[in-house]
């Protein structure tokens, strides 16, 4: 329908204004490829009205369809000359112009359902490995209220008893035993595996042979497990080797007051 | 190019005196022989302590001429294989020198390039049988004039190995012993023990297999069978038709070359009684008490130490694992790690020993290893070097996965023995491996387990 008034605006105006002509003619192309519905019936009318014509502007805009800016400088050439061959020459050029972008977005949409399908993968498997909870590391110490107690001694070398020591009472014991008091329980609390069973460490006495210190360790575990940590976990082994293997990783540097002697650490599990 | 006209001359000369000396060499023949066909020529030629380098070509009747062929000492004859380029074998000068070195023995390298030099493999097998005979006759020869047929020791390559088999059945397995080199396979697999070599050609019948599955033989045919990294590929040789002619010969000759370094005494590999080499990677087959206080047979030359419980056992099949390149050996340790991880996890480990700035690497590859809590996995980690006191251990864990998220292993307490010596398993608790970060630490000697 707005073709029709189109032409019959196009042939008023056009000796008159062969600019506005160009001016509608982009106009009404713009609209062609919007307005889809109408355009099937508007081509059939035009088929009829046009036969005469058709075939020569569609040769004329097979030849120029590789080169746009050919057949757009052609065109404008016509468009002064015949008006009757520009508008049709325009609308089947126009036609052809949607038909080829209409192929272009074929395959455009194809892959890009494939880049979306294959984005989609990827984000959710990152978003699955990101929201990935480790089994281990989700743990209710609320939970943990078997008491497990383990005491021994080690040797500190580099000490010198005095009276002082002896009595747990005193400034200076009680200074060297929060000394080493947080010294294991850091060394516990940092364990992976023992670090969430792990409740408190203490010194029970400093006793003569360059020094020993008696110490006492407690774990709270979970009832329903503790068979099992008893045997692995738990175990005297596993309780006794960590500290053990964190002695031996310390400075080599002997001479300093908390030195503990690797050898001489003893421990029991107390019943 | 001074310096090369130098050295053709220098060489040139050296020959020129060689043959001055009447030194003997093996016969060196070219493709054009091995294309026209050679017909069997068997030449003997002698090695003794005082003429390593010097070969004397023997007289096969008349013995006596030969002062230097002494048959109060034992002799070890060598024999080569197929030659399908008639040229002779590379290693001809190395093994007269290590077999030599070890032992003082008459040295007899079998020289049947006349024979074995044929493009065509079936005429060269059909020589076998000839040649066997040729050296039963030497042989018997040998012992007419004193020699004792269980101080013959036969080093037999490929198609040597049953020409050394075919000698031993017509000797009625009085000979002490001998060694077949990837003894060969096509037109012998699957055959009669007559028609190849077997346990009752000699006293003592030792085999190493490289190339089960091309030129080699797959099935045991000795005493005690060394299947090399399974037997299949060797690490080093190539794995693609692209690298021409060492493709097909690569694994065939590493045998020699293994055997060589285990007369060189350049290191020890332990051999491992096992059904498969799969199961032996998977560390099932690390128990050694059978062999009592020696533990397992270590492979090659030195391998006699444990014949009286190897011929009591009958046929035992082995493995063991090599490097690419000399020296062979690999060290191997059994890992055991248990874990406590509530989910099964599956993975690979990668372990480093470090010590006074030296580095052993062993890759647990071969398959994905799966870990149970509480549960020991057992593993056979083979590290390329032996580090005599180990300081700091590295340890890595890798699934493979790209996408799965980034899993950890929760260690409980991991030990590494060493499988050779007597040396105290090394112990480590409580290990965080994160995925494929490696995590170093500082080993302790583990007490007795009490877990």
């Amino acid at each position: 329908m707005e073709s029709n008034s189109w032409r019959r605006a196009s042939m008023d105006n056009i000796e008159l204004l062969p600019v506005t002509t160009n001016g509608n003619d982009g106009r009404v192309s713009a609209s062609n490829g919007d307005g889809v519905p109408s355009r099937n019936a508007d081509a059939t009318e035009r088929d009829a009205l046009l036969t005469g014509q058709s075939t020569t502007s569609t040769g004329q805009n097979g030849q120029m369809l590789p080169d746009g800016n050919a057949a757009e400088a052609q065109r404008d050439l016509e468009n002064t000359g015949i008006p009757h061959e520009i508008s049709a020459v325009s609308r089947i050029k126009g036609e052809l112009k949607e038909v080829i972008f209409w192929k272009v977005r074929l395959w455009m949409v194809i892959i890009f359902i494939f880049l979306l399908i294959f984005a989609v993968i990827i984000i959710s498997l990152a978003a699955c490995a990101a929201s990935y909870k480790d089994p281990d590391e989700d743990f209710d110490p609320s939970l943990f209220k078997v008491p497990r107690y383990f005491n021994g001694s080690f040797q500190l070398p580099n000490l010198v008893f005095t009276e002082e020591l002896s009595n747990l009472s005193t400034n200076k014991s009680q200074e060297l035993a929060a000394d080493f008091q947080e010294k294991l329980a850091d060394l516990y609390r940092s364990s992976p595996a023992l670090g969430r069973y792990f409740s408190k460490a203490e010194i029970s006495a400093f006793r003569n042979g360059s020094v020993i210190a008696d110490y006492q360790l407690t774990f709270l575990m979970p009832e329903e497990e503790q068979d099992q940590l008893r045997n692995f976990t738990l175990s005297r082994e596993m309780v006794y080797n960590v500290f053990r293997q964190f002695l031996y990783d310390q400075e080599p540097d002997e001479s300093k007051p908390m030195y503990i002697d690797p050898v001489s650490l003893i421990m029991f599990l107390t019943h | 190019m001074f310096l090369w006209q130098y050295l053709t001359l220098l060489l040139l000369l050296t020959v020129q005196i060689r043959k001055a000396q009447g030194c003997d060499e093996f016969t060196d023949l070219n493709l054009s022989h091995a294309i026209i066909g050679t017909s069997l020529k068997t030449r003997l030629l002698l090695y003794t302590r005082d003429t390593v380098s010097c070969g004397t070509l023997i007289s096969h009747t008349n013995m006596s001429t030969h002062p230097q062929f002494n048959f109060s000492r034992p002799t070890t004859f060598v024999i080569h294989g197929y030659r399908p380029t008639g040229s002779p074998p590379n290693w001809l000068q190395k093994i007269t020198e290590l077999l030599l070195a070890r032992k003082d023995v008459n040295l007899i390298v079998v020289d049947w390039n006349y024979g074995a030099a044929n493009v065509n493999y079936f005429k060269a097998v059909e020589n076998t049988q000839k040649a066997a005979d040729n050296l039963t006759a030497f042989i018997l020869k040998m012992q007419e004039h004193g020699a004792s047929l269980s101080s013959i020791h036969m080093v037999g390559v490929s198609l040597g190995a049953h020409v050394s088999g075919f000698v031993g059945a017509k000797l009625n397995g009085s000979l002490g012993r001998i060694t077949a080199l990837d003894p060969a396979g096509p037109q012998f697999t699957g055959t009669p023990p007559e028609d190849r070599l077997d346990p009752s050609d000699a006293q003592f019948v030792d085999v190493l297999h490289t190339d089960i599955d091309a030129l080699g033989f797959r099935e045991p045919l000795g005493h005690i069978d060394f299947y090399a990294n399974g037997g299949t590929d060797q690490p080093g040789c190539p794995k693609t038709i692209l690298s021409g002619g060492a493709y097909f010969k690569c694994d065939h000759q590493r045998s020699v070359l293994l055997f060589l370094d285990s007369v060189n005494q350049t290191c020890v590999s332990k051999a491992f009684p096992c059904s498969s080499y799969q199961e032996f990677l998977n560390g099932n087959c690390l128990n050694c008490d059978r062999f009592g206080a020696a533990g397992c047979p270590v492979f090659g030359y030195d391998v006699t130490d444990w014949r009286d419980v190897l011929l009591k056992l009958g046929q035992t099949k082995t493995y063991f694992t090599t490097n690419a390149v000399s020296p062979f050996c690999m060290t191997n340790y059994r890992m055991n790690v248990m874990i406590w991880n509530r989910d099964v996890r599956w993975g690979y480990i990668t372990v480093k020993l470090h010590s006074k700035g030296k580095e052993a690497v062993a890759t647990i590859n071969h398959k994905a290893v799966e870990f149970k809590k509480y549960t020991e996995t057992k593993l056979l980690a083979q590290f390329d070097k032996d580090l005599e006191s180990v300081e700091k251990v590295s340890l890595k864990f890798s699934t493979g996965n790209v996408f799965k998220p980034k899993y950890k292993l929760r260690v409980l307490r991991l030990r590494l023995t060493h499988l050779e010596g007597t040396k105290r398993p090394l112990c480590r608790y409580d290990i965080l491996l994160e995925e494929n970060k490696e995590v170093t630490f500082r080993p302790l000697l583990c007490e007795e387990s009490n877990f």
